[in-house]
């Protein structure tokens, strides 16, 4: 029933007149409202008791179209669309004395425009069309390209697409892109976001720098036959290419003998020569997450099926991974989840609380509050703010109760299985603790779930978590790209983690390609990017230097190969961190006294003691002159061929391993060195490609990947 | 002076840090740093730290048997009480008494350092021991009423905390760094006062000062360079590549470290190559190994021209939340006849008296058991370490063993988990003092030890 209508039959009645004046003050009495915002009314009472008031919503006469709804405290919604008459009347009205009454007029505007992505994040110069996700999009909305209009088709009110022209001019610029919603309430989107103009379209084909750099990010390094296909078909393609190629596999469990050195072996096998190098990259990093330590899980029975979870789900959903990795057998061993009962009062034990931190401290949410950028939120005291407490985790640690191994086939499930690993982890309910528990934000999971209803129930809770965007994507931002990342860089992963375009949170697939097309990802592709001191880049572990060496002299490597032991040398043995805590922690430092007291976070740093930087030029220089020894072989013909022209050889290593970018003073050391070597014999000519080679690929210039 | 906060230290390091400026990487070894001129002492001391990571479960490290003097409240049969399943069967354990009388028993690993303790008097026992920043009782903790370390369960940052002593969290350097700081005019050469044969370790990263590193079992300096001229070029080369200013930070970075590692390892290899082996037996387990390249490195101190030396080890795996009888037993036994090892050798060196040992670990473990597939034991507090040189005044055990009643007087929650009752500042303040730190720079190497002011420190040196 209309407002307006109750009010005339109430005052019919006659029966509510006041004894002495009563009147209800509704403020402001006019206002104007963007759709996707909030307003609070406030409403003033005299003359009864009590002084409260209801609070009504209506349309004008005549008007179509939803008018929002207000709250019992007053605070107004508006719709998710703009009525006829584009104008809702609130009224409150004393609940003391229902004649009284008073109003307020609101006009709904459109909602404030945001823009959180575009597709793609390059363009060349000439035509595009873009993609533009984001959100408050209404018809007629514009798009603009650094404040020239496109032309513009609304497809929702969270995607565009426009089309213009990039000039040359624009050229290796960042040209951002704001939408501009039309009135009422005309409003241009403020955030940060960009495309980048390309150069020129001659030849169609992506520079060779560009393209080996890129592969330093995407892959394990660049190779000739890698190098060709990204210029052939662009980063965008690339990447498509790469999340569809077949998965590289580990060695199966029963062919393998008791220790993990094949599956260790398969890892520089697959680096060097599988064609899922994204995946690898990615499922490497995720497995320096995620961690479930071969020092422990220690036989390939165990370790494969966890591998090949990371590998299989590296491209999935992220809620999809953390279920997946929180039931998997070997994770439930190595963090003490399977056979995890809960409370026993008679031997007076407790549910184990080892997983219940973890999951929360390393593999989602961290320690303390983050903003979308990263950076820690701090109280008014300038300290930072805990994510759980230690009630928390005793709370999850009852959730995570009652999971045992999988039953083996044929076996008769019971209450704790015997140790088996393939496929999830089953709950046997009386283990479970089905008391209620308060998770995260005052979550209250209710008594009398099951072990599975409780988990998804914890597992949504941690997900949603806004830190998960910036926890985990500036991880794999360091892992992939650059240990400093800029906090705008973060925040934009971050958007991306949080919605993909399409509304989807933890689109790893999203997140991935945004990380790697990202401006700041792709700055230093024409050389250093930054003025002096340029802070980008990140030290190469060693497992990722010796598959790039490998692949930057095509070598061949087969299952018999030793490298396993080169990599443990330096201070990373393959799927065996010493703890949970990975290699190396995301936040380690390096000492000021080596970055002429900036102050710079460099994980990889953390195993690059100064008697690990010699170790590193020591495994360089066994590699060059003394071999890989089993299964692995170098080819130094292509390399032996220009020792008669040292500058040739040396433009060719520098194609190999530094994008054709090495500096004319790193070159003239080099050309020093090779020329030392005097002679023509094709010993001379090899000593000369090894020389050349050992300098470029000891040196800190081509192990600090920038 | 109140509590530093975690803003008001850190701006008190980068004060530190711009007062020494931007280090030279040749330049860096022959520094001597003019905060640290101090009239230092000719005789030699070394301080090495055996870091235990994981957080050892001191319960089952050292367990009362009778201790009237210390705690009557104490006995085996309470500690086995709640121990249930975990509890050490009381003829298992390494008997030691106390000057008061008091009886514990060591676990069944720690043969050696018990035998050393009973004998040689040489091992003290320091309990209940952790990350603090002011002293706490129970009721300040559970009210809330005091500051308390960050993060306290979490290994991280305990590991951090027990290694940098800033319980505030935060802190970039380690107290065994700047305890090096302060010493750093006392060694002739520059050859880095702290050595770490754990790789990076905070412990042992100072302001001024960062870790030479040695692997145990790794050649040292670079390889692969003959003397012909080819070979030599090649080596000015590589050289000059480490000095080669690109104007990238982490690539000028890992040029100072390479350049520190070479420098290191021709020094150390230099001094290496005149001496001769020492005799003593070391076991071939990592830490036996670690402590053996310490070993080789105090025997040539005074061809590397150093007086005083800091030394790091450490040794995995003692988070045991499952498997814990086990795993304890082979890491505890692993610590003991390494320690032991390393005690011999410092004879064999003359310089027993010169050495002292000391462990750490992230925290101890909380004394009620946690279930699982096999007994294990949750992240607690404070704990119980070992200090071990002919210098200790061992055969006794230091601090304030902690009541074994859950939720107790000493429980911070219902688990059995150690408030501590002496602070790693005070551990660390008595080591330094021994080592010789002028008392004016206590306050740096350790910044919360104020809030411990007027409090004895353990003396146990």
């Amino acid at each position: 029933m209309r407002g307006s209508a109750i009010r005339v039959i109430i005052a019919s009645l006659g029966i509510f007149a006041p004894a002495y004046a009563q009147t209800v003050t509704v403020t402001p009495t006019a206002v104007s409202v963007h759709l996707g915002t909030f307003f609070q009314f406030s409403a003033r009472v005299t003359g009864t008791s009590p002084t409260t008031v209801g609070w009504t919503i209506a349309l004008p006469a005549g008007a179509t179209g939803s008018p929002g709804t207000i709250s019992a405290g007053g605070r107004y919604t508006p719709p998710a669309a703009i009525p006829s008459t584009g104008t809702v009347m609130v009224t409150a009205t004393s609940i003391a004395a229902p004649a009284v009454s008073a109003s307020a007029t609101v006009t709904l505007l459109n909602p404030y425009p945001t823009v959180a992505s575009t597709s793609p994040l390059n363009v060349a110069v000439g035509a595009f069309t873009l993609t533009i996700n984001g959100s408050g999009f209404v018809t007629g909305a514009q798009a603009l390209f650094g404040g020239v209009p496109l032309v513009t088709t609304f497809v929702s009110a969270t995607r565009l697409t426009a089309s213009g022209t990039a000039t040359g001019a624009q050229s290796g610029s960042q040209i951002p892109v704001t939408v501009m919603n039309p009135n009422p309430g005309a409003a241009t989107s403020i955030d940060v976001v960009s495309v980048l103009v390309g150069p020129p379209p001659s030849g169609h084909r992506v520079a060779h720098n560009v393209a080996a750099r890129f592969l330093d990010q995407a892959a394990f390094g660049p190779d000739a036959a890698s190098i060709a296909q990204v210029q052939a078909v662009g980063l965008q393609t690339y990447l498509n290419e790469q999340f569809a190629a077949p998965i590289s596999p580990y060695p199966d469990p029963s062919a393998t003998g008791f220790g993990i050195g094949q599956v260790q072996a398969r890892f520089f096998v697959n680096a060097v020569h599988g064609p899922d190098q994204l995946r690898q990259r990615v499922a490497f990093a995720l497995g320096q997450i995620f961690v479930a330590s071969a020092v422990e899980e220690n036989s390939p029975t165990q370790l494969v099926p966890y591998l090949q979870l990371l590998k299989n789900d590296a491209f999935v959903n992220f809620r999809q991974l953390m279920e997946d990795v929180t039931l998997s057998p070997t994770m439930g061993e190595y963090l003490d989840m399977r056979n995890n009962d809960k409370a026993n009062p008679a031997t007076d034990t407790r549910a184990n609380e080892n997983y219940a931190r973890e999951l929360m401290q390393l593999f989602t949410i961290g320690l303390s509050q983050l903003n979308q950028d990263g950076t820690l939120q701090l109280d008014a005291s300038g300290n930072p703010i805990p994510t759980y407490d230690q009630a928390a985790i005793q709370n999850f640690a009852k959730v995570y109760t009652g999971w045992t191994y999988p039953v083996k086939p044929g076996a008769t499930p019971q209450k704790h299985n015997p140790a088996y690993y393939i496929g999830p982890m089953v709950a046997f309910e009386t283990n479970h603790d089905t008391t209620s528990k308060t998770l995260l934000n005052g979550l209250v999971v209710p008594a009398g779930g099951t072990a599975e209803s409780d988990l998804k129930a914890a597992l949504d809770n941690i997900f949603s978590h806004p830190n998960v965007g910036p926890f985990i994507g500036k991880q794999l931002i360091q892992h992939l790209v650059t240990s400093n990342p800029s906090p705008a860089y973060v925040s934009r992963i971050a958007a991306v983690f949080n919605d993909d375009g399409a509304g989807v949170r933890g689109d790893m697939r999203a997140v991935v390609r945004a990380i790697l097309l990202d401006p700041e990802a792709r700055d230093g592709d024409d050389g250093p990017a930054l003025a002096a001191p340029d802070t980008s880049g990140h030290l190469r572990e060693p497992a990722f230097a010796v598959a790039a060496i490998l692949r930057g002299l095509g070598a061949m490597v087969n299952d018999t190969n030793n490298l396993t032991g080169q990599a443990t040398n330096l201070g990373q043995t393959i799927f065996a961190p010493p703890t949970v805590f990975n290699y190396f922690a995301p936040g380690f430092s390096i000492p000021t006294d080596f970055t002429g007291g900036a102050a710079l976070l460099g994980p990889e740093f953390q195993l690059q003691s100064p008697s690990a930087a010699v170790a590193r030029a020591n495994m360089v220089n066994t590699f060059v002159y003394g071999g890989l020894g089993n299964g692995a072989v170098i080819d130094w013909t292509a390399l032996t061929s220009l020792g008669a022209t040292p500058q040739a050889l040396v433009d060719a290593v520098s194609n190999a391993f530094m994008y054709g970018e090495m500096p004319a003073a790193m070159q003239a050391q080099i050309l020093s060195a090779v020329n030392a070597i005097t002679g023509t014999s094709a010993a001379v000519y090899k000593a000369r490609a090894q020389a050349a080679v050992y300098l470029t690929v000891s040196s800190s210039y081509y192990n600090v990947e920038h | 002076m109140q509590i530093p906060s975690r803003r008001q230290f850190l701006a008190l390091s980068a004060r530190t840090l711009s007062a020494i400026g931007a280090a030279s990487v040749a330049g860096r070894l022959s520094q001597v740093n003019a905060l640290a001129a101090t009239a230092c002492p000719s005789d030699y001391k070394a301080l090495v730290c055996v870091f235990l990571f994981g957080g050892n479960d001191c319960n089952n490290t050292v367990v009362p048997i009778s201790t009237p003097a210390s705690n009557a409240n104490n006995s085996y049969a309470k500690y086995a009480a709640v121990r249930g399943g975990l509890a050490l069967p009381q003829a298992s354990l390494n008997s030691i008494n106390t000057s008061q009388g008091d009886e514990y028993g060591l676990h069944p690993g720690l043969v050696e350092l018990a035998n050393l303790y009973n004998t040689k008097k040489n091992v003290a026992v320091l309990t209940n021991v952790g990350s603090l920043v002011t002293p706490l009782t129970q009721s300040d903790y559970l009210k809330k009423t005091k500051a308390i370390p960050l993060n306290l369960f979490s290994h991280l940052d305990q590991q951090t905390e027990l290694q940098t002593s800033v319980a505030q969290g935060f802190a970039a350097t380690g107290w065994g760094g700047r305890l090096a700081d302060a010493m750093q005019g006392c060694n002739a050469t520059g050859f880095p006062t702290i050595v770490s044969v754990g790789g990076n370790a905070l412990f042992a990263t100072g302001s001024q000062t960062n870790p030479a590193t040695v692997t145990a079992g790794q050649v040292l300096g670079l390889q692969g360079y003959s003397t012909s001229a080819a070979a030599q070029a090649r080596l000015t080369a590589l050289q000059n590549l480490l000095s080669f200013d690109n104007g990238l930070t982490l690539v000028q970075a890992s040029n100072a470290i390479a350049s520190n590692g070479v420098n290191q390892a021709t020094a150390l290899n230099k001094a290496l190559a005149g001496s001769t082996p020492l005799t003593t037996v070391f076991p071939n387990t990592s830490l036996g190994q670690q402590l053996a390249q310490i070993a080789k490195i105090i025997n040539v101190r005074a061809s590397l021209g150093v007086n005083r030396q800091i030394f790091f080890a450490y040794l995995g795996g003692f988070d045991t939340h499952d498997l814990e009888l086990n795993d304890q037993g082979t890491g505890l036994a692993a610590v003991s006849q390494a320690l032991n090892a390393f005690y011999n050798s410092t004879v064999e060196m003359s310089v027993s008296q010169d050495v002292v040992t000391f462990t750490e670990s992230d925290f101890g473990r909380t004394l009620q058991p946690s279930g699982g597939s096999t007994l294990g034991t949750d992240h607690a507090w404070g704990s119980h370490h070992f200090i071990m040189g002919d210098s200790v005044k061992g055969g006794d055990v230091y601090g304030t063993f902690p009541t074994q009643v859950l939720q107790g007087p000493d429980d911070a929650n219902n688990r059995g988990v150690w408030i501590p009752t002496t602070s790693i500042d005070q551990y660390g303040a008595t080591l330094a003092n021994w080592f010789g730190v002028d008392p004016a720079k206590l306050g740096t190497v350790f910044p919360n030890l104020v809030n411990f002011a007027g409090l004895p420190l353990p003396a146990f040196l």
